[in-house]
């Protein structure tokens, strides 16, 4: 049986933070095909061919929005329309079959570095392996809900061990899942707004940072940040498990 | 320049098309038909070798049911028991065993569908080339939306067999959006519902500045007109044995008479408000019945209803209500069905768009991307979707999920993998299509067998294995040894359809210029290669002048010029040959200026920083 050894979106290698912060490897790489160094923005200067992207281009800077978290969308799809268009395999079809492998490769890296940047959970969890390298993101039960999630756990088992026959006991604890479920679901949306809450505290420090690392206040908000995302996945999970448990 | 032509392999019918200008046409035969009937119809007693296709095929539909095969693109991809519901109703031969691809007995010969399909595919291809007057190669063939992966690469063989380079296997919403949007010039969120003969998808798609985008698409492939049919045949059937006690599951010609009736009801319903069947039976006695609009309506009312629930998963999956849709485009022949536009109309709370033909409009989107595809359209583009999630089989049959369905494709995710035992030299993988979390519940792919592995303790090798799903929405594996940086081979075995030694077989066993083309593609490809040798070369010599004495350049050189005369008019033999000659004086070389490019990295270095 193979063997799970890494998360499955990390695309890029872990990084240290001290790399990430120095974007020198972005710069003059010459052309692989015709050796140019007249190389700007992922197509030579001389010959046209399409460049693969570097190895440690991370997300946010093939979109160019920094290290930002509360982008707008619109931007952020405009972007993501142009480098299409740049590296879309539509467009390579005529070209060699070098050329086309890098079309695909670079658009297969550009559609999931969007869908990340969309969705505020993956986004956060994407920059907290990017700074802090960690392969898999710990999923936590909430303090706040440990006696709900420990009622709704043991709900669960009874629902389980019921005979079918029992349709009474069965629908009074359908009943109490569902409100507890919605209870969750309401915890996750207030931690959701707090979520983006800190993106915007984050973004704000992230304008003043100069490129000697993160700040102790920046720390401080990526601790937050990772509460809430060991949240979220406990919660995601439980919420599978009750809707499993109804159908 | 060439033609690229686009092509809607239909159920029902097929179609071919290509660009005017930067209009796209159809192409008809000589007596003006647009559309050809997809039927292809063997003769056992003739030697022909190739069989009739298209209207005089159909005309064998009743005469000689048993060999004349009709709704092949059902059976694409796909295995013996996802028919068990169907058996009973054709009345040609299947066969094939649990869990292998089907194949359509003829006679005493058998034949795969994508081998019935190339028939279809190369009647079209005829058809345009006489139209054009000159050679089609390359053609953008759809496929529902909601095809898999088995479904897609059946199509992609069929039109290989037929001679033809597909350049794109695309999603039929997604074509007709490309003929709607390049004749509406519209912006915003459209809704496409096209329910065919025999596949209903619903897909939802963001028109922006000429960038259309699926934003999420859902259906059904075993969904269509054909159903609708058959349930009016399963009516008459049960009448029949009921009234007349006559079985007529077991006449092959009545049976197929029972379905061409139930589908000229069907079209009579869709203007009238009700139908008369009439069946002569084989014991001579006469069959009627009226059939009213309402009873057909309640009869389809299931099949329906289904759609619409694909429809409502379709606008969950794109974060989108019904009033978020701008327009909603109908494709499909089912569509002109008075209460299917209703109900569509009813959920999208708009009335549906119809005034583009419903039948030919798919046809229409597949020669625009066809251009696209050959450079000659550059402000539009399509991103698809993949309708499927994929993931692997893990620890007790649990699905563990790669990537998730309606992600944009071209795709990928990496996946690294071990070994479990001293020495082990391979790894299997299974990879399966689907949304469930058993792999029992899901569509098998394919199995992936890692080999080459070095022989070391366990847990020691870092496989990465690369699941790239590509334009065409089908799967491509590749894996590489992190520990050697080597790529390791992977080999595959299909579940459903052929290996690529199977299409090859069947290329070269194929009439049509099977060999000239193979060869043809290997010459490019060895040309490509040379190329890329020859200019390294060159800027080697430069690089490493120092490293050569006289005799050895010379060597070089000569088998440098040998190569280039290769290429310039050999064959594909030749130019390998030359290739290896190349590679043998030059690998001495390499080496040395290998160490002599690292001793001048060293010399630039202090000592510290190394």
């Amino acid at each position: 049986m193979p063997n799970k050894a890494a998360a499955v979106e990390n695309l890029f290698r872990p990084k240290m933070m001290i790399q990430i912060l120095s974007k020198k490897s972005e710069s003059i790489r010459p052309c692989w095909n015709c050796q140019s160094d007249n190389v700007a923005f992922y197509n030579c200067g001389s010959c046209t061919s399409i460049q693969q992207f570097l190895h440690d281009t991370d997300y946010f800077t093939l979109f160019n929005i920094g290290y930002k978290l509360s982008v707008d969308p619109d931007v952020l799809e405009k972007q993501y329309y142009e480098l299409s268009r740049r590296f879309h395999p539509d467009y390579y079809q005529q070209r060699s079959k070098a050329e086309q492998d890098i079309s695909l490769e670079n658009t297969a890296l550009l559609n999931t570095a969007y869908q990340t940047l969309q969705d505020p959970l993956k986004k956060t969890a994407y920059l907290l392996r990017l700074i802090e390298g960690d392969e898999a993101l710990p999923t936590q039960a909430p303090a706040e809900l440990f006696e709900e999630i420990f009622e709704i756990q043991e709900n669960l088992e009874t629902l389980r061990d019921l005979v079918p026959s029992d349709t009474d006991s069965r629908t009074e604890l359908a009943k109490t899942l569902c409100s507890a479920a919605k209870e969750m679901t309401q915890f996750q949306a207030e931690e959701n707004a707090q979520l983006k809450a800190l993106f915007l505290k984050w973004d704000a420090l992230e304008t003043q940072r100069r490129d000697n690392g993160f700040s102790a206040a920046q720390k401080e908000l990526l601790t937050k940040m990772k509460q809430i995302l060991s949240h979220a996945g406990y919660l995601e999970r439980i919420l599978q498990d009750i809707k499993t448990a109804l159908q | 320049m060439p033609h690229v032509v686009g092509i809607d392999l239909g159920t029902t019918n097929s179609l071919i098309t290509y660009m005017d200008g930067n209009t796209p046409r159809t192409i008809s035969n000589e007596g003006n038909q647009v559309a050809l009937p997809s039927v292809v119809a063997f003769d056992p007693e003739s030697d022909a070798m190739t069989p009739l296709v298209g209207e005089a095929a159909k005309k064998r539909l009743l005469s000689h049911p048993k060999d004349t095969i009709y709704s092949v693109k059902r059976f694409m991809g796909k295995g013996r028991e996802d028919l068990e519901d169907d058996l009973d109703s054709i009345p040609f031969t299947l066969t094939g065993k649990e869990k292998e691809a089907l194949r359509i007995q003829i006679g005493a010969k058998t034949y795969s569908p994508p081998e019935i399909s190339a028939f279809i595919l190369r009647g079209l291809k005829k058809r345009a080339e006489k139209a054009l007057n000159g050679p089609v190669k390359q053609a953008v063939i759809t496929v529902p939306a909601y095809f898999n992966d088995a479904q897609r690469q059946a199509t992609k063989d069929a039109g290989k067999l037929a001679g033809l380079e597909i350049l794109r296997i695309l999603n039929e919403p997604t074509a007709a959006s490309l003929a709607y949007g390049l004749q509406k010039e519209k912006e915003g969120i459209i809704a496409v519902y096209d329910l065919g003969g025999g596949t209903f998808d619903i897909s939802i798609l963001k028109i922006r500045n000429g960038i259309f985008q699926v934003l999420s698409t859902n259906g059904n492939t075993h969904l269509g007109g054909d159903d609708f049919d058959q349930q009016l045949a399963t009516i008459m059937r049960d009448e029949i044995l009921k009234q007349y006690e006559v079985d007529i599951q077991k006449h092959p010609e009545h049976l197929q008479a029972a379905r061409l009736l139930s589908e000229k009801i069907k079209c009579q319903l869709s203007t009238e408000e009700r139908a008369e069947a009439k069946l002569v039976l084989p014991n001579q006695q006469h069959y009627t019945r009226q059939f009213t609009r309402g009873e057909f309506e309640t009869v389809i009312r299931n099949l329906l209803e289904r759609t619409i629930t694909s429809c409502q998963q379709a606008l969950n999956d794109a974060k989108l209500t019904p009033a978020d849709v701008n327009e909603v485009v109908l494709v499909g022949g089912s569509t002109r069905i008075p209460v299917i536009k209703e109900a569509v109309g009813d959920l999208f709370q708009k009335v549906p768009h119809s005034e583009l033909n419903p039948d030919e409009v798919v046809a229409l989107g597949a020669a625009i991307q066809g251009k696209i595809l050959s450079g000659g359209i550059t402000d539009m583009l399509l991103l698809d979707v993949t309708p499927l999630s994929l993931g692997i089989e893990t620890m007790g049959g649990v699905v563990s999920r790669l990537i998730q369905r309606n992600a944009t494709i071209p795709t990928t995710a990496k996946e690294s993998y071990t070994t479990q035992v001293d020495g082990q030299k391979s790894v299997k993988i299974h990879v399966v299509q689907g949304e469930r979390e058993l792999v029992e519940d899901c569509r098998s792919l394919a199995k992936f067998n890692l080999t080459d592995i070095d022989p070391v303790p366990a847990g020691m090798p870092r496989i990465e294995v690369t699941f790239l799903i590509d334009a065409n929405g089908i799967l491509n594996v590749t894996a590489k040894d992190l520990h050697s940086e080597k790529e390791t081979s992977v080999e595959v075995t299909p579940t459903y359809g052929l290996s690529d030694e199977d299409t090859e077989k069947m290329i070269t066993a194929s009439m049509e210029h099977a060999k000239a083309d193979l060869e043809k593609r290997q010459k490019i490809e060895s040309k490509n290669e040379a190329a890329t040798v020859l200019r390294h070369t060159e800027k080697a010599l430069k690089q490493g002048k120092n490293l050569l004495n006289k005799s050895e350049r010379q060597k070089i050189e000569t088998a440098v010029s040998n190569l280039e005369t290769a290429v310039a008019k050999g064959s594909h033999r030749e130019i390998r040959e030359a290739l290896t000659a190349l590679d043998q004086k030059t690998q001495g070389f390499a080496a040395d200026l290998m160490s002599q490019s690292v001793k001048e990295a060293l010399q630039n270095k202090k000592l510290s920083d190394l």
